[in-house]
């Protein structure tokens, strides 16, 4: 779609990219350095990230193109709790906490989140879970790809396939050469940039439009926007809380950091990520409620943030939208890429074709998937088919249906691997069903309601003790 | 200046033709789409573009204005909620009932200062979308919000609890 007015000259906009992607790339060659052979330097960086950078990493991984771009979409469809709604993801953060504890204190060695589910109920239970669990990482590596098109051409114009196409291959660079340490070291650097130009862009649309004004045209204008009963933003309200608690549960994103934490971390730097990840959304998305009072004409509800941004700020609020949203971005991106490159190596390739394979073929192999899921992603982001928050939320239903098999596996002896599998499989088919049936802001919801009454039922009804030793492999 | 270049070669063939008045073609009505027609959650995008079936070249300039109406013929109110480029729009926050809409093309007109006008340059209308605002009852949407909390606490509960066990 044409967007009338592109706030950010075109050249400025294409040496920003360039300018940031050559930085991002650098310092994944430096950090990179170490674990040029070294699997476990690799793919967890040494097991030793101290509460700093693991507070760091854990917060600018889950401030995701989602946060900056898709919570100022749920402000402008559903109003207040839509970005209320959109800061209880951070509830999954802080329940991630203990179980990061118990995880390290179960697996001392493992690797990845499928390691868990084959361990804890066997093969068939852990295949299911791999095809949800790469099909999440999919649906999310496509919708911050997309998302990187549709912010350059927001703001600048440039073609959306452009800016997509740099966005991915400036992350896939980078993260190929530096594994998950160049990741939480960017990361870090990713979370200053972000947070402060999110606390300036908040103050600025404050003084610059006022609250007293949004409201008034909001309540002429859009009135369900600042309806707290408006019925889809209330049904969205624990959709939102269980998809985030999905999303960090099942994915390796989140397994592979509480393996590289150092031991007593995992728990205080998912907490402080928690506290501190709360108000972005909130932030983030009360400049799209901004929207009427400015008449500004939204071609896309997920072009809403950064449009109200530079209209709002002229050029410099664009440039400050630029490179929040790329930090987001690229801090998801690699994190992203390095936990499915990492799942795939484990649980497919090493696992099911090459169980004898020596680490350093292993590493090699792990560039390669990286490269692959680049261009994967790639071609699933050139149709531009949907809007972020949508193409996000069709995977609702199946992490959702992920939490009690996980979160029952790790702290119940008795939960039965049937009664797992049958979880995610009902879980995630009603789940989908309520989201084409009723709508987006269900599908979570009922995927883990579902799973959570088979686990509850299948553990009472069909207990099997298991052994916490057997998940020491 | 591409107005009055435009409006200066219309009236030199004009009156080499020995026609009294240019007349610019009339542009057809926009292609345009609506989804969803019924709104459970109170927004739906709108979308429209010129129509590929046109028969003259198109314009070097052209803006769409989009109309919202107070019935469904648009014979009495109506209010322009966009005029520009943008080939799209997402309404949001809207309360209950019916809503229409009607989408045209402005070309340039032949006013003095090259702006856009509603002269000869004005397209027809599209036809009139009507967009039904039905949000869901307000019963369903507790129903999923305590079904919601509810698995919240049972799945924090055996978090900070079953570990105790």
């Amino acid at each position: 779609m044409r967007v009338a007015d592109a706030i950010l000259n075109p050249y400025l906009a294409a040496g920003l990219l360039a300018g940031f992607s050559v930085l991002w790339i650098f310092l994944g060659w430096l950090w990179g350095r170490r674990a040029k052979d070294d699997l476990d330097e690799y793919m967890l960086a040494g097991r030793k990230v101290g509460l700093a950078l693991g507070t760091a990493t854990a917060m600018a991984t889950w401030v995701t193109a989602s946060t900056t771009m898709v919570a100022p979409q749920f402000a402008y469809e559903l109003g207040i709790w839509g970005m209320i709604g959109y800061s209880l993801g951070s509830v999954g953060l802080l329940l991630f906490a203990p179980m990061a504890r118990r995880i390290r204190e179960l697996m001392p060695t493992g690797y990845t989140s499928g390691d868990f589910i084959r361990l804890r109920y066997g093969n068939f239970a852990w295949r299911v879970f791999l095809l949800i669990s790469l099909f999440y990482a999919l649906g999310w590596l496509v919708s911050l790809g997309m998302a990187g098109g549709v912010l350059i051409q927001a703001l600048s114009g440039l073609p959306y396939h452009l800016g997509m196409s740099v966005i991915l291959a400036s992350c896939v660079a980078y993260t190929l050469l530096g594994g998950l340490r160049a990741v939480i070291g960017t990361d870090f650097i990713q979370t200053v940039i972000i947070m402060i130009g999110i606390v300036l862009l908040g103050a600025l649309t404050i003084t610059r439009i006022g609250f007293e004004e949004i409201h008034t045209t909001l309540a002429a204008d859009r009135p369900e926007l600042l309806n707290l009963m408006m019925p889809a933003a209330v049904m969205f309200l624990f959709n939102n809380l269980l998809f985030g608690m999905g999303e960090i549960f099942h994915s390796n994103v989140w397994w592979s950091r509480a393996f590289a934490f150092e031991k007593g971390v995992g728990f205080k730097a998912y907490v402080l990520a928690g506290i501190f990840w709360t108000p972005i959304p909130i932030a983030a998305g009360f400049v799209a409620l901004a929207a009427p009072s400015l008449g500004l004409n939204v071609p896309r509800s997920d072009m809403v943030g950064p449009m109200i941004a530079a209209q709002l700020l002229g050029t410099g609020g664009a440039v400050l939208v630029f490179i929040i949203v790329f930090s987001a971005l690229a801090s998801s991106l690699d994190s992203l890429l390095a936990a499915t490159s990492d799942l795939i190596l484990e649980d497919v390739y090493r696992k099911h074709f090459r169980p004898e394979a020596s680490r350093a073929h292993l590493r090699r192999v792990s560039s390669f998937i990286i490269v692959g899921l680049g261009i994967f992603t790639w071609l699933l982001s050139l149709p531009n088919i949907d809007t972020l928050g949508r193409v996000l939320h069709l995977t609702g239903a199946f992490v959702a249906s992920t939490i009690w098999p996980i979160a029952a596996g790790l702290y119940w002896r008795k939960t039965n691997p049937i009664g797992a599998t049958l979880a995610m499989v009902f879980g995630s088919a009603l789940g989908l069903l309520a989201y084409f049936w009723i709508g987006f802001y269900v599908a979570a919801l009922v995927g883990a309601a579902v799973s959570m009454t088979v686990v509850i039922a299948t553990t009472v009804l069909f207990p099997r003790e298991f052994r916490w030793e057997d998940l020491k492999e | 200046m591409r107005g009055f270049s435009l409006i200066f070669s219309l009236l030199v063939t004009s009156f080499a033709a020995g026609s009294a008045t240019p007349v610019a073609p009339p542009e057809p009505a926009p292609d345009w789409t609506v989804a969803p027609t019924s709104a459970s959650a109170g927004y739906f995008s709108l979308a429209w573009n010129r129509p590929t079936r046109a028969k003259h070249a198109t314009p070097e300039n052209y803006d769409y204005e989009l109309q919202q109406c107070a019935t469904p013929a648009c014979d009495t109110t109506t209010e322009i909620i966009y005029s520009g480029p943008d080939t799209g729009t997402t309404i949001s926050g809207q309360s209950d009932g019916p809503l229409y809409y009607r989408v045209r093309i402005l070309t340039a007109s032949n006013e003095s200062d090259g702006s856009f006008g509603n002269g000869a340059g004005v397209a027809v209308w599209s036809k009139i979308h009507t967009v039904h605002v039905k949000h869901h009852p307000i019963g369903r949407a507790f129903l999923f919000l305590f079904t919601g909390l509810f698995v919240f606490l049972a799945t924090a509960g055996l978090i900070l609890f079953g570990g105790r066990r």
